[in-house]
């Protein structure tokens, strides 16, 4: 890409040969040297900053004198967060541009894997397997920590250094050109290649507690191609844009297969709870996609200065990469309702292919409209349509690569894909009227969204009301003020609609989880992106100059989402349609009515700017803001095993069912962030010494107050949970992120157009997250090793282990840089 | 997907109507300020430098002066195409055909009424009351980009959206701060067809355009992901890992409760309370290509 960039410069420049040319710009070069924690990736997450010699910034202007002239830009040339810009063409008429961009996402320096990545998407593991954790059902809880402290030497002796993250590298080429007057025409070719890897997970055996699971690097190798013709043209009163996008996207890597590390079932035998585990996982990797758009749009202007805006689009979306077969396992589906294939056979699927498309529609029509000097008038209206043209299928898959010794799966694994969409529309009218008092402006506006849905819970509709005032009483003080009032409304909120994804027939259930005939969420469930909601917004904002030198302004915002759906106690087995036998007293069992799921969602921010410019050589700035977040949820555990037969459910135990209030939890969630900057900008000897400063301070904390189920017992109320009980949960600490940024610059200008400058940065950096940690009441580390954690129920349940690549992935850190940099400005 | 044709239909037979009483959006600058009564273009820009002299030098090295004088030249020549009829302002120079804010963009919209700015007067920058010189120097280039008035496109819009400025302070950002990302990657601040003045036709179209390996369309879909990628993700910025609007498992919570180990934050057969919670299994959570993939776990 970068020679293409030399050549194109060059090619631009021809025309001009022999022409006197006019060249400016200006060249930042220097060295840095930087002292940090390279333990931590969390410094250079989005740049590249080390030590070394760099050109910062450089941007030249050429200029011939008739109209062409070519533009070049570079930042943090050499660095892999580089840009590189070139533009060259003649002034309205024509231009060519290219670009070459790099952006790196860093995850982490210290990360450490058993696996070895040899390439495609293939991850081994370099030694034999851990013995001994395939046992399960009869192994006791000493044992299985006896097997833990072998994992833990398994992964001592092979563990090695990975680095997560990728880097984007992105070439642009544009060409504009204006063929006739009011005609721009522009195409746009971009290539971006992604490369590296990210954090994923790979579980292997069957379902919990028999999932094996470990954290893993998932590869990246991506490409997308993309290619965006647009037209403009500008008639007398009107203007029309039509563009056509077609952006393909590669995956060089289609699969990801792990080694099971756990297992090796070509040797030992498998006891009752054991399944065929394979000695591999696979999944698929994102997949090969193309998508096109095109949209048209056309602005008109009428009478009594109203312009009437039409937008039109149309987006496909395609995927049909080829089907990995159900599992790598290779047992053979020989039980009664079997077809004798085997799993890893791809003729046993039902299509070979995705064959996955959605299409969408907009268009939005929008008429503004002043109709008497004083009065803006403004109507619209949208709809946007998700269409879905998937085609489902009949699938039976095997969970995690682990089938039933006997070659079969569950019958709640007779799966269908369900094509989900969406239509919504959005429509309304709104009015904004000058009032002859403080220049102020009075707004109402009323809109409504209409959003109807395949495949989900609910129906929505909502109202929304507005008004809005905006003021200047007097030359220093001006505020507007803003309230909000929508009332969304789910049409009849239908909990069954999940049923449609499960395709057996009633008999087949074999036991009373039977999600298609029961029910799958907790009848007392409103999820809620889709119940009812209220909400209630209020904005207010204010600024003031009391002097000349003096800038203020302060906002407020306020935001509380009430998902209160009136949920009442149902009977979610009064119609129930299977097999099994089911009493009259379960038939008739009501849930408790008491709503589950996100209940309120309340925000608050307050935020102060100050500018302070005394002189025309001192200027002064600051910030300061806190924003509050407190969300509230409610969950109601329960045995899925008595979803049919609640009453079946022991008193005594803590996994009780559904019908059961005291399994019910809540969550009160407080997130917190305060953000602080101070800046500084002092000409010390003016046009000579110049000395920049900017400070920033941001602090978030996320609280969560647990109550209900887990801090206390389901039986006994009044009895607290231990913290290694396997339900044990309570308040856990705060998770905090705090970081302090400070640089300061010192500028002197040595002689004319060329500036010595001295930098120094520094940054602290500090994370606690309780779930990044190896220790918690809840988590432990297996003797004391960060790479495998554990319940701290410590019990025999395998899928309460974790192999992972430590705590803190990207860990807090602190760092100083010091930087000298010379600028030439020509 | 008949009541969208059939709307279609409709509204274009509306339109065809409308475009009949279309008109000239060309400045009438007695219209916009009276005292433009009489007067008429003096078409000499080295007389309107003859006292503004401070903006001539600035004014020269900005897209508008280079276009002027190497484009396709207005009629009414370089100043007054944009400032109006100035030859009573040359024999009467005093503030009285000074343009408002509101009156200086009608001036800009005669050339820049199309491409992406077709929906500022329908926009939400527009009906609060912004005016192209809000955000914009067009006499001086302060910035790299659009003659913007602030050197950072961000640093521009955090004087209004200093919420924004908050959120993207947080840990877990895009980046902005970094410089690597600006707002306009997603916003388009002139007005667009979607809500939140976002670029793409929805939501899902806007982050798709940085994040096209979670287009899918997916065998197994995760409907909320297909509805809106913010029904999770905060794009501005969150102290949750990852942008999300909750931690971890207390996210899934908010809407799964299927039993089992699925509506507690932690049950000792999974792993929720360290790793990434429930994803440490159901890591395919936008949506999975594989036939064993109807729980996400694949």
């Amino acid at each position: 890409m970068k020679k293409p960039i030399i050549t194109a410069a060059l090619i631009m420049l021809a025309p001009t040969a022999g022409l006197c040319l006019e060249v400016s710009g200006y060249v930042t070069a220097g060295g840095q040297v930087v002292d940090t924690n390279e333990n931590s990736s969390k410094f250079n997450e989005y740049r590249d900053i080390k030590d070394g010699f760099y050109l910062y910034d450089l941007g030249v202007r050429t200029e011939t004198g008739t109209g062409y002239f070519m533009d070049a830009k570079g930042k943090n040339v050499g660095r892999d967060d580089q840009n590189i810009f070139l533009k060259g063409g003649r002034y309205g008429r024509w231009g060519v541009a290219l670009e070459w961009d790099e952006i790196i996402h860093r995850l982490s320096n210290k990360a450490q894997t058993p696996y070895v990545n040899q390439g495609g998407g293939l991850l081994t593991v370099p030694a034999s397997v851990v013995p001994g954790t395939r046992i399960l059902g009869t192994i006791t809880a000493a044992q299985q920590q006896a097997n833990d402290l072998l994992t833990e030497a398994y992964l001592d002796a092979n563990l090695h250094p990975v680095t997560l993250g990728n880097d984007r590298k992105k070439g642009t080429a544009t060409f504009d050109y204006s063929p006739i007057d009011n005609l721009k025409v522009r195409a746009t070719l971009s290539n971006e290649d992604r490369d590296g890897n990210k954090v994923s997970y790979g579980p292997i055996g069957d379902r919990p507690p028999r999932s094996l699971n470990i954290q893993l690097e998932e590869p990246i190798d991506y490409r997308t191609k993309e290619a965006k013709l647009e037209a403009d043209y500008t008639g007398k009163n009107y203007q029309a844009n039509v563009s056509y996008l077609v952006s393909k996207f590669e995956n060089n890597i289609d699969t990801l297969t792990w080694r099971n590390i756990y297992t090796d079932p070509a040797s030992g035998t498998f006891e009752t709870w054991d399944r065929a585990v394979a000695t591999f996982g696979r999944r698929p990797l994102p997949q090969d996609n193309l998508y096109q758009n095109v949209t048209g749009t056309l602005g008109i202007n009428l009478p009594l200065e109203s312009r009437l805006t039409a937008t039109a689009s149309y987006g496909l979306a395609e995927q049909d990469e080829t089907l990995t077969p159900y599992s790598t396992n290779g047992t053979v589906d020989s039980v009664a309702a079997g077809d004798g294939l085997a799993w890893n056979d791809p003729a046993k699927l039902p299509r070979k292919t995705a064959d996955a498309e959605v299409e969408t529609r907009m268009f939005n029509l929008d008429y503004s409209i002043n109709p008497i000097q004083r009065l803006n008038l403004r109507a619209y209206y949208r709809f946007y349509d998700l269409a879905n043209n998937t085609p489902t299928g009949d699938w039976r898959y095997v969970t995690a690569d682990t089938s039933n010794t006997n070659g079969g799966v569950d019958y709640i694994n007779k799966r269908r894909n369900l094509a989900y969409e969406y239509d919504k529309q959005n429509y309304g009218v709104e009015g904004n009227y000058r009032l002859p008092l403080w220049a102020s402006t009075l707004g109402l506006a009323y809109g409504r969204e209409e959003i109807d849905r395949e495949y989900r819970e609910a129906n929505t509709d909502e109202n929304i009301y507005r008004v809005s005032l905006r003021s200047r009483p007097t030359s220093w003080l001006s505020f507007r003020t803003k309230y909000q009032y929508g009332d969304r409304e789910a049409d009849g909120y239908n909990g069954e609609s999940a049923h449609e994804t499960y395709r057996y027939a009633p008999n087949e259930a074999t036991n009373n989880i039977d999600s298609q005939f029961t029910f799958e969420n907790h009848p007392d469930t409103r999820r809620f992106d889709v119940t009812d909601r209220e909400r209630n917004l209020f904005d207010f904002s204010a600024t003031m100059t009391p002097v000349e030198t003096v800038d203020v302004s302060a906002s407020y915002r306020y935001r509380k989402d009430d998902y209160d759906s009136n949920v009442q106690p149902s009977q979610p087995l009064l119609h129930y349609a299977g097999a099994r036998a089911i009493t009259a007293a379960d038939q008739n069992a009501f849930s408790a009515g008491d709503q589950v799921g996100l209940l309120k969602d309340e925000r608050r921010f307050y935020g102060a700017d100050v500018a302070y410019t005394p002189t025309q050589r001192l200027r002064l700035g600051a910030f300061v803001s806190r924003e509050d977040a407190d969300t509230l949820q409610r969950g109601s555990e329960f045995d899925e095993n008595f979803k049919l037969n609640p009453s079946a459910a022991s008193a005594a135990a803590e996994l009780g069912p559904w019908t059961r209030e005291t399994m019910q939890w809540t969550a009160d969630v407080k997130d917190t962030t305060y953000t602080v900057g101070v800046n500084a900008d002092v000409a010390i000897i003016p046009n000579k010494l110049k000395f920049l400063t900017n400070y920033a301070y941001s602090t978030g904390k996320v609280e969560i107050e647990y109550d209900g189920f887990g801090a206390q017992s389901s039986v006994n109320p009044a009895n607290a949970l231990a913290d290694n009980h396997m339900f044990g949960f309570s308040s856990p600490p705060a998770v905090r992120n705090v970081r302090h940024t400070l640089s300061a610059t010192l500028q002197y200008e040595l002689i004319k157009d060329l500036t010595v400058s001295f930098n120094y940065m520094f940054e602290y950096f500090k994370v606690r997250d309780w779930q990044q940690e190896a220790n918690t009441p809840w988590g432990e580390s297996v003797a004391g090793n960060e790479f495998l954690l554990r319940d701290t129920s410590a019990s025999n349940q395998w899928g309460n282990r974790l192999p992972n690549m430590g705590s803190y992935l990207a860990p807090s850190y602190e760092a100083h840089l010091v930087s000298l940099g010379l600028r030439y400005k020509f | 997907m008949k009541k969208f044709y059939g709307k279609i239909l409709w509204l274009a037979i509306a339109l065809a109507f409308t475009a009949g009483a279309a008109v000239a959006k060309d400045v009438d600058w007695s219209t916009l300020n009276p005292a433009f009564q009489g007067a008429t273009y003096v078409k000499d820009p080295s007389v309107c430098f003859g006292c503004h002299g401070d903006y001539e030098k600035p004014y020269s090295k900005t897209a508008h002066a280079k276009v002027f004088k190497f484009g396709k030249t207005p009629d009414a020549g370089d100043c007054e195409s944009c400032h109006g009829p100035r030859s009573k302002h040359v024999e009467n120079p005093n503030g009285e055909l000074k343009l408002t804010a509101a009156q200086q963009t009608a001036a800009c919209m005669q050339c820049h009424e199309g491409s992406t700015r077709m929906s500022w007067q329908s926009s939400l920058h527009a009906s609060a009351g912004l005016a192209c010189t809000s955000c914009h120097t067009v006499m001086q280039q302060k910035s790299d980009k659009a003659l913007l008035s602030a050197a950072r496109e961000d640093d521009l819009c955090y004087q209004c959206h200093s919420n924004v400025r908050s959120s993207m302070n947080k840990s877990s950002h895009h980046p902005v701060r970094e410089g690597k990302l600006e707002c306009s990657g997603c916003h388009n601040a002139h007005g667009s067809a979607t809500p939140g003045m976002l670029k793409g036709g929805s939501v899902n179209e806007t982050c798709y355009s940085c994040h096209q390996e979670k287009r899918g369309p997916f065998v197994w879909q995760h409907p909320p992901v297909m509805d809106n990628c913010q029904t999770c993700h905060d794009p501005h910025g969150s102290n949750n890992r990852k942008l999300q609007n909750a931690k971890e498992a207390f996210l899934c919570l908010s809407c799964h409760s299927y039993g089992g180990h699925v509506n507690i934050p932690r049950y000792n057969r999974v792993s929720s309370p360290y790793g990434e919670g429930c994803v440490n299994c159901h890591m395919a959570i936008h949506g999975s290509n594989s036939p064993s993939g109807a729980k996400l776990t694949r």
